[in-house]
């Protein structure tokens, strides 16, 4: 036997089988790497889709969200997108589609209530009434606390003339997004007027949102059901400050309903007496006549009037009583002529009184000083009371008058004013301290 | 006899005095703010959804605009600078305008000028630009309705 062609024989066939085994390996790494490439390719693809239909969608066109759905079209949000784009404006015929983008949001992503709530506003606009109220009941079962839903869907019922149901959805509303208080508590004023009902149904038993509600009703001049809305907060012992009924009592003061401001002062009395003073026969009718509190500027509080050349602040050094008095700093760059502080105080009619307040001044220039006035808020020509002005240096000095009020007068003005000097070295520098400030009835 | 019919006609006068009451009481909805910027009814801002009632005046200020979706498939778009009110009677929807421009699609809208500015013209053909109005938008993420900001903003 020849070795030789048996070695060579065996030599070609290990050639044939390696190059067989080399050309199978090829073609398997070529179809790993297509099969790759393919992967690649598909798991690519809907980054590269969103890429490109954002970019479509950010053009903000019609034609930009019709692309973006092609692009993109298992994304419900690209159909939400046409859908608003269509409705902003609106062309005629143009609402079916909307409702079909709409609804095929829905179906692509039927636990998202947005796009319900959308759909059900569709229905809506379409005056679909049944299709538009399962649109809607929908999207509050799926997101029960959502503000905005629950906005919608009261104001769907609103529409349909279901009140309670209406009332009973935006006081969700309204609890769940502060935003949308004041327009809740408009709207249901204008669908319904009844006072009563939305205090019932749709105002919670909450401080902020009622004070919120009841500065809503002062605001527009609703004072009859701001005053239901005050009694509700007193009847059920809300916690509040004086400072959260300062829109109320402007309101009432606006409005010179009197006898409401005397019994809203004495609710006040009752719960902050350090801020009003004690009520009773002897009461000091000056709210924080000893500045003891801080300055509200509003309701029966001080108001300051603040002018140049002049700074009015509180002062914890230099007092009479307690640990605060009143600090007016003149500047020396005005001739002021005008009312530094004030606050209203409600009276009776021919009635007497006894003022008192006291001052201190330091180096006030000029001939005339810082004095106390007293007049009728309504006429205030009417002057029933006018101290001596603080000029110069002064120790703590009493000033004190007693007057009569009008047949027609039930508000005072009680002022700390400077009249204008008439000399010619009428800029007016220094300081005037103000402190223990009282107003009280002699007789009726 | 004169006696009864007196009492039967008096009656049916009352209960149509009622009637007319009760309808007169009863508010009647115009449509929907479908989008808005820097509008108010009242003096109160308008949020997107809220609804137009027959007798309502808005306000648009500078910079702003509203689209209100009225029911039955029209639309009306107050531009800015505009007071328009909407009212409705049996077979259509009025818009009067006050002051400044609306525009409206749709049949049974009809828009008139009121007597405030009777040298304004109506604005007609007037594309406005589309979805500029982001800030009245649901957000989607929050679920919050995004105020209509003043359009001085």
């Amino acid at each position: 036997m020849d070795t030789s062609l048996f070695q060579h024989d065996f030599t070609a066939s290990s050639a044939i089988d390696t190059h067989g085994r080399l050309l199978s390996r090829d073609w398997l790494g070529r179809a790993v790497r297509v099969c790759l490439a393919i992967f690649l390719l598909v798991c690519c693809y809907p980054v590269l889709a969103q890429a490109v239909a954002d970019f479509h969608s950010r053009q903000q066109t019609l034609e930009g969200f019709r692309e973006a759905i092609r692009w993109e079209p298992w994304n419900p949000e690209r159909y939400a997108d046409l859908a608003t784009g269509l409705e902003r404006p609106l062309k005629e015929g143009d609402l079916p589609e909307i409702i079909g983008l709409y609804e095929h949001a829905v179906q692509l992503s039927p636990n998202d209530p947005d796009y319900w709530s959308r759909l059900g506003q569709a229905y809506d606009w379409a005056s679909r009434t049944v299709d538009s109220q399962h649109a809607f009941e929908q999207a509050a079962l799926l997101f029960p606390n959502s503000p905005a839903i629950q906005w919608r869907v009261g104001n769907f019922y609103l529409r349909e003339g279901r009140r309670e149901q209406a009332l009973a959805a935006l006081e969700k509303a309204l609890i769940a997004d502060p935003e949308l208080r004041r327009a809740a508590f408009d709207l249901a004023w204008r669908a319904t007027g009844d006072g009563d009902l939305i205090a019932r149904r749709m105002i919670p038993l909450r401080s902020d949102i009622y004070f919120e509600y009841l500065n809503y009703l002062s605001g527009t001049e609703r004072l009859d059901a701001a005053l239901d809305a005050w009694n509700r907060i007193v009847a059920s012992g809300l916690s509040f400050e004086s400072k959260d009924a300062l829109t109320f009592l402007d309101a009432l003061i606006a409005h010179r309903r009197i006898d409401q401001l005397i019994s809203a002062r004495t609710t006040l009395e009752k719960r902050s007496p350090s801020v009003t003073g004690k009520g009773g026969p002897d009461a000091n009718l000056i709210t924080n006549g000893d500045f003891e509190n801080e300055i509200l500027d509003g309701g029966l509080d001080w108001r300051v009037n603040r002018m140049a050349g002049a700074t009015v602040r509180t002062d914890n050094l230099a007092f009479l009583d307690g640990t605060r008095s009143l600090r007016i700093r003149f500047e020396g760059t005005q001739n002021l002529s005008d009312v530094l502080v004030f606050q209203y105080a409600p009276v009776n009619p021919n009635a007497s009184y006894r003022f008192e307040g006291y001052m201190r001044a330091q180096a006030i220039t000029t001939d005339s000083g810082p004095q106390f006035q007293i007049r009728d808020a309504d006429d205030p020509a009417i002057l029933l009371f006018q101290s001596e002005g603080a000029v110069g240096s002064l120790p703590w000095s009493r000033r004190q008058g007693e007057f009569k009020t009008g047949p027609q007068t039930e508000l005072l003005e009680v002022r700390v004013t400077r009249p204008a000097s008439k000399k010619f070295d009428n800029r007016i520098a220094g300081t005037v301290w103000v402190d223990q400030v009282s107003l009280r009835l002699i007789e009726k | 006899m004169e006696d009864r019919m007196f009492t039967r006609n008096s009656v049916i006068l009352t209960l149509l005095f009622l009637f007319s009451m009760a309808v007169a009481a009863a508010q009647v909805p115009i449509g929907i703010v479908s989008s808005c910027e820097g509008a108010s009814i009242g003096g109160t801002t308008l949020v997107p959804g809220t609804t137009i009632f027959s007798g309502d005046k808005i306000d648009v200020g500078a910079g702003g605009k509203v689209l209100v979706a009225v029911s039955g498939g029209g639309q009306v778009q107050v531009f800015e600078n505009s007071t328009v009110q909407l009212t409705k009677s049996p077979d259509s929807v009025q818009v009067t305008i006050d002051r400044g421009d609306a525009q409206e699609s749709g049949k049974g809208i009809v828009v008139s000028r009121g007597t405030t500015t009777p040298s304004d013209n109506l604005l007609v053909g007037v594309q406005a630009d589309q979805n500029d109005d982001k800030d009245c938008s649901v957000s989607k993420h929050t679920r919050r309705k995004k105020r209509c900001k003043d359009g001085n903003d």
